[in-house]
């Protein structure tokens, strides 16, 4: 009943919300800001399969316009999970993630790039707010403070995250390292081929015999 | 429009050709503090009633879009962020006190290049077949005498294919809203009228005219009727708000 009733005002309503979060955090990355002018007039759809979400995006001279529906034309569009996004986000060669990781592309796959280029580099600059809020010396403190602490939440998850990859590749028996298990797909797959040949030349042989006993 | 030339203005029959001076002597009034009384009345939500009809507009950059009874100008500063340069927005509407209101805060906000302002019926568009890409009219097809005449020359302006948008109040889809709205309008929105705009006769025409215009099935009807092809609407906020769209076969 809400849902039909009242969805497209509350669903308009959370979108305008978000926008203008996203809008006043975007103002503190002026370079972010001028990136996503120069996509301005293309419409970006992301869907999100997990948890669910569908946005249009529309990159304009002052921040984003976030929209739950758009009938225009879409210039490209993104779909996968939560977790896709944030390899998308964070991967070292985004192109190749883009194209062959789990993500469904559609359209403009350039634009899309440089989209989550301006998304990665994004660099708030959390001082300019909190000096407003607390005066120059507090606030300068307490923004050093929030920068100190983001490089070693940032050093600790890089840290964490190699950590855990040697113990899975190095110290784990039961886990192939890369190159073994890249040999041994490659085994399987130089395997599936024979395989194929064999039933192929079996299935001649057969219908050599099958003729031979006609003849006779 | 009734069949001896009167029609109504709120609750009252007045002579066809009376209601023009009627509606516009509403908005003369009303002009200056117009922004501030939708804000009041609507809480608010009229912001995103407008945004949701953007969302469907499908316009886009370089399309030509006419904002009829355009009003303060919130859908034409949406739609020239939309259409860039290479596009155009007509911000139209048949009061000029409302035009001029519209014009100069547009102008303030500095969105200037691809919006031109005109003073036109709606009922008889001074527009070339075939030129619009989308026509809007927002909270104005109640005001226009022939509802009827200005869809046709709504389809008549749009290129085929282009897109008619019409956002207006509608029929609550609830009994208990429709109590809780009828409530509202015929006690709080005069008050509200008199105590900002000094005006309470001005939104008591608001509150009747809202009850006389057609419903969401009738208006949808109305659109098939004038030649527009897949019409369909949107509910908003319970049926408060409807939002209509067609397309110029």
């Amino acid at each position: 009943m809400f849902d039909s009733a009242f969805g497209h005002t509350a669903k308009t309503a959370a979108f305008a919300a978000f926008e203008r979060v996203v809008n006043t955090a975007l103002r503190l990355d002026p370079a972010s800001q001028q990136q996503l002018a120069a996509l301005a007039g293309q419409v970006f759809h992301l869907e999100c399969t997990r948890p669910a979400l569908d946005i249009f995006l529309l990159p304009h001279s002052d921040g984003v316009q976030l929209a739950a529906h758009w009938s225009g034309d879409i210039t490209a569009a993104l779909s996968g999970s939560g977790k896709d996004y944030a390899e998308l986000l964070h991967s070292n060669d985004p192109g190749a993630t883009l194209i062959n990781g789990n993500m469904t592309v559609r359209g403009d796959s350039k634009a899309l790039l440089k989209l989550r280029d301006i998304a990665a580099t994004l660099d708030l600059d959390w001082e300019a707010p909190l000096t407003r809020i607390f005066g120059d010396v507090i606030g300068h403190q307490f923004a050093q403070s929030l920068r100190f602490g983001q490089r070693l939440l940032s050093d600790m998850t890089g840290s964490l995250r190699r950590q855990l990859r040697d113990y899975a590749q190095e110290e784990n028996p039961y886990l192939a390292r890369r190159a073994q298990a890249d040999q041994f797909r490659a085994d399987v797959a130089q395997l599936h081929t024979r395989t194929e040949q064999l039933l192929v030349r079996a299935a001649r042989l057969q219908q050599r015999l099958t003729e031979r006993d006609a003849r006779q | 429009m009734t069949d001896n030339n009167t029609t109504h203005f709120g609750y009252k029959t007045v002579d066809a050709k009376d209601k023009v001076k009627l509606v516009a002597g509403v908005f003369h009034s009303v002009a200056a503090k117009y922004d501030l009384m939708n804000d009041l009345m609507s809480g608010g939500v009229h912001r995103l009633w407008k945004r949701f009809t953007i969302e469907l507009s499908g316009v886009r950059p370089g399309n030509k879009v006419l904002d009829i009874a355009g009003g303060t100008g919130d859908l034409t500063a949406k739609f020239s962020r939309i259409v860039g340069r290479d596009g155009k927005v007509v911000l139209a509407d048949i009061n000029d006190s409302m035009l001029k209101v519209g014009r100069d805060k547009l102008i303030d906000k500095g969105i200037v290049g691809n919006v031109e302002y005109v003073q036109a019926n709606a009922e008889c568009l001074p527009f070339p077949d075939n030129y619009f890409d989308c026509v809007s009219i927002a909270f104005g097809l109640r005001n226009v005498t022939d509802k009827d005449t200005a869809l046709r020359s709504m389809l008549r302006v749009l290129k085929p294919g282009g897109r008619l948008l019409i956002l207006e109040f509608s029929k609550p889809q609830s009994a208990v809203l429709g109590k809780l709205y009828d409530t509202y309008s015929f006690t709080a929105l005069p008050v509200l009228g008199k105590l900002i705009a000094n005006d309470a006769d001005s939104y008591r025409y608001l509150a009747e005219s809202i009850r006389m215009h057609p419903d969401q099935d009738t208006l949808k009807q109305m659109m098939e009727t004038a030649g527009f092809a897949r019409a369909e609407y949107f509910n908003m906020t319970g049926g408060v708000v409807a939002l209509h769209r067609g397309l110029k076969p």
